[in-house]
């Protein structure tokens, strides 16, 4: 009887070196450059007025995303640095945001079955669903730490907008590097 | 059927893996909350690998900054409008040199009056700057910061005043080697000792994350109308004496808030005031008038 592997798909634990491996480091360097993309776009300034307050939160529709289609891309271990480096070259306490990346990646894969099944709206209408409590987590935990000084939760609400309305362009693109990818084995639902 | 074994992983975190995913991210969540409360705890353990991490990215984030504001001119002249940009950008370079005299007349009036009960005070000349383009905007709705393109190697010293378009915008906290962090005036831990208006009264502006700060620790029975200047005053050392920072204007509700000089969306380079130990510097304008 064949064993079964855990994941049929190439995750980052499945390099070797050889062709195969190649071309699949390759492949995979392509996806974890749009993700340093994304992460770089998330911290650069843009010069339009209170563009810092509506900032879209791309690194989440990143993780959210390959959560669901391919969650050996992006291991707790990655969300954790990631989440910790954006939240030290963007000035706020460490850890805020590794731990709405972590909970969220978490989350929604242990809901990958059922979420894979449903068409793109849907996956979308739970992105905003994702994002607002994404955002309610981070408002609670600062506002917790901070003596209990609670922000004003206008600008809040405005950037999870433009993370929700945002969606779509974004997904676009990762959907694109999603194609890129090496085609799982024959027997596997991909 | 050979049976194919499982490659052997880059990450052997056996006993993570062997417990499982959902472990493995409930022990993740655990150290990134631990993180947190220790960052609150003591805020001066994370500052040597915040500067390390910021000055290690902050060529790519100039680098990837620099596309984006391109782009941004490139519209801006597309669109027809750059002829009406040219005749503004002169008058708002006029309007600059003009204001920068207007402030350092101000302060000039003020110590005249001060000159005239002591009689014999030194005038000492004029603070340094260092030029220093914003990377990395990180206003967030929790944090007001930025990061700027200058660090120990330009100069840059730690909890030195940093000049935004006319007036003051925040403090350098962190240094790295090219890279420094700063503290807006507008974020909720922002606290900078002032002078209000012609009295001169002493009180204290508190950022509270929107865009006004507002003016706390007020003497008890003094009283402050809109447009009374606010400038800092030195107290504690920690920012220089007379840098403009807004006026008081009173919002929709009644309170009074201050209305920053400093233009935080439309600013593009900062200036960092080079610190001394001499209470006497003052601003003066950056380039000298000609001769009308």
């Amino acid at each position: 009887m064949a064993r079964r592997r855990k994941s049929r798909h190439s995750g980052i634990s499945e390099i070797s070196f050889s062709r195969r491996g190649l071309e699949t480091i390759f492949r995979l360097l392509i996806v974890y450059a749009m993700l340093g993309l994304l992460f770089l776009l998330n911290l650069t300034a843009v010069p339009v007025p209170h563009a810092g307050l509506i900032k879209p939160h791309l690194v989440l529709m990143a993780v959210y995303y390959w959560a669901i289609f391919r969650p050996t891309l992006i291991p707790t271990w990655l969300c954790f640095i990631v989440g910790i480096l954006l939240d030290i070259l963007s000035g706020m306490p460490p850890g805020l945001q590794a731990f709405v990346l972590v909970v969220t990646q978490s989350l929604v894969r242990d809901q990958r079955k059922f979420l894979m099944a449903q068409p793109y709206i849907s996956i979308w209408a739970i992105f905003g669903l994702v994002v607002a409590m994404a955002a309610a987590i981070q408002w609670v935990l600062y506002g917790l730490a901070n003596d209990m000084q609670w922000l004003a939760l206008t600008p809040l609400a405005a950037s999870v907008l433009v993370t929700f309305c945002l969606f779509p362009v974004v997904s676009m693109a990762l959907i694109a590097t999603h194609r890129m990818l090496s085609p799982g084995p024959r027997n596997s639902y991909s | 059927m050979r049976v194919r074994s499982r490659p052997r992983s880059l990450i052997k975190i056996a006993t993570l893996t062997a417990w499982g995913p959902r472990m493995t991210s409930l022990l993740f969540a655990m150290a990134a909350l631990v993180l947190f409360v220790m960052s609150f705890a003591s805020p001066n353990n994370m500052r040597t690998l915040r500067t390390g991490a910021a000055d290690m990215f902050a060529p790519v984030l100039s680098a990837v900054n620099y596309p984006i504001e391109q782009a941004a001119a490139y519209v801006r002249a597309v669109t027809g409008i750059a002829e009406l940009q040219g005749e503004n950008a002169r008058l708002l370079q006029e309007n600059a040199r003009l204001r920068e005299w207007y402030h350092a007349a101000m302060q000039l009036k003020n110590d005249n009056a001060s000159l005239q009960k002591l009689l014999k005070v030194q005038i000492e000349p004029q603070h340094t700057f260092i030029t220093a383009r914003i990377i990395a905007d990180s206003d967030t709705a929790f944090v007001r910061s930025i990061l700027v393109l200058a660090g120990s190697e330009n100069g840059v010293d730690e909890a030195q005043a940093v000049l935004g378009g006319e007036g003051l915008m925040g403090r350098v906290v962190e240094v790295g080697k090219k890279s420094s962090r700063v503290l807006l005036l507008t974020d909720m831990n922002a606290r900078v000792p002032v002078f209000v208006g012609n009295e001169n009264i002493r009180a204290m502006l508190a950022g509270n994350n929107t865009d006004n700060p507002e003016i706390i620790h007020l003497p008890p029975q003094t009283t402050v109308k809109a447009g009374d200047r606010v400038t800092t005053s030195g107290h504690g050392g920690l920012y220089p004496h007379g840098l403009p920072i807004g006026e008081v204007v009173a919002m929709s509700d009644g309170s009074l808030r201050v209305r920053l000089y400093a233009d935080i969306d439309r600013t593009n380079y900062v200036r960092v005031v080079k610190r001394t130990d001499d209470p006497n510097l003052r601003i003066a304008p950056v380039s000298v008038p000609a001769a009308d």
